[in-house]
């Protein structure tokens, strides 16, 4: 694993300095004009956040079931990211909504099901920080309630009537949008996987420091 | 529905027409047979006194009672304005003065500022964090080498 941090460091670099030329390169949409060019950071943002949610998910049911402790580490890392994710998508949507919609915020069925996805996600930070112990179990089972929510908050474009666009608009994108569209997707799938080794990494030291106090106390 | 019934036997012209009836008058035949229906259940005696058949009248008057609560919504629904009126109000966002046009621009940069800013904190504060474990590590190791030190002296 650690061999491939300056792979993924320069990858994420190169791919996310690139990224604002090919943007500002890339053709304006017709109606919305230049505020469409957010769409090429708040859509990847919200694939990651929904990877990241998924990811936290099964690790956490892996942790559930087998009581394997690296996994419980992968999930804390993972729910970190789809809070930071979150958090990207829910500020970068509003500033293009200011403009396409006349309007900040909308209580519509895909702003509201997102909010409430992250807010899941951001209790189950609060509760392995101030749970106490037993915790991990607790926030594990809030975890898979999350990743239960994503196919709902996917498809709620689809299902109920919404002022956001629904999920035709990728794939029925202009050739001139759709390269520089996947290779921001590309960006931060990259950026993700090189985060969520380093989070990772970082609890799996912390589980080293927990044991050498106990062995420290022992002695 | 019962005007249908009525003229079953006339040519199908006719019936078609009869079909076409307003709605209102519909509800009103509708609301005229259920009255009947509840007064029906009342049998009056010889001796003055009524007996009331619960079982008949109750149903009749669950329907009016769902048609009254459906007709409050469609009265209180305000009157919508005319198509051509709003025609006539609709400004296209280019026509509109400029101080009234929002520019693109502060937002586009705000949300890649925002991007960016949030994912360099982010990796700043996980290298504060592995900095400040590792170096716990190192503490303890410290501390457990000396520790088993010691334990070797005094054996």
């Amino acid at each position: 694993m650690k061999r491939s941090y300056p792979f993924l460091v320069l990858a994420a670099v190169v791919l996310f300095a690139a990224a604002p030329i090919l943007v500002d390169r890339a053709p304006y949409e017709s109606t919305m004009g230049l505020v469409q060019k957010i769409f090429y950071y708040h859509v990847p943002s919200a694939m990651v956040m929904f990877l990241s949610a998924l990811v936290c998910g099964v690790a956490s049911a892996l942790y559930l079931f087998r009581r394997n402790a690296a996994a419980d580490r992968w999930a804390s890392a993972a729910a970190e990211l789809t809070v930071v994710f979150g958090l990207i998508v829910l500020v970068t949507g509003p500033l293009w909504a200011r403009k396409a919609w006349g309007v900040w915020w909308q209580w519509d069925a895909r702003l509201t099901s997102t909010l409430l996805m992250w807010m899941i996600f951001a209790a189950y930070l609060l509760v392995r920080r101030f749970g106490g112990p037993g915790a991990e179990k607790l926030a594990a089972a809030m975890a898979v309630f999350g990743m239960a929510n994503v196919p709902f908050v996917y498809v709620s474009v689809n299902i109920w009537r919404t002022i956001h666009p629904t999920t035709r608009v990728v794939p029925t994108l202009a050739p001139g949008m759709r390269g520089v569209f996947w290779f921001a997707v590309l960006a931060f799938m990259v950026l993700f996987a090189l985060l969520l080794a380093l989070r990772a990494r970082l609890e799996a030291r912390r589980a080293e420091v927990e044991e050498l106090y106990l062995m420290v106390e022992e002695d | 529905m019962l005007g249908v019934l009525k003229v079953q036997k006339v040519p199908e012209v006719l019936v078609l027409r009869v079909q076409t009836v307003p709605e209102v008058l519909v509800l009103r035949v509708l609301v005229l047979r259920v009255l009947q229906r509840v007064l029906n259940a009342i049998e009056v005696n010889a001796m003055f006194s009524f007996r009331f058949e619960w079982r008949s009248a109750v149903l009749p008057a669950v329907v009016v009672l769902v048609l009254l609560a459906s007709a409050v919504p469609v009265a209180a629904q305000p009157e919508q304005p005319s198509p051509a009126g709003a025609q006539e109000e609709f400004v296209p966002v280019k026509d509109l003065p400029h101080q009234e046009q929002l520019p693109g621009g502060p937002l586009v940069l705000a949300a890649y500022g925002f991007v960016w800013a949030v994912l360099l904190v982010y990796v700043w504060t996980i290298w504060r964090r592995l900095g400040k474990v590792e170096r716990e590590m190192r503490a303890l190791a410290g501390r457990l080498k000396g520790q088993q030190r010691g334990i070797e002296d005094r054996m």
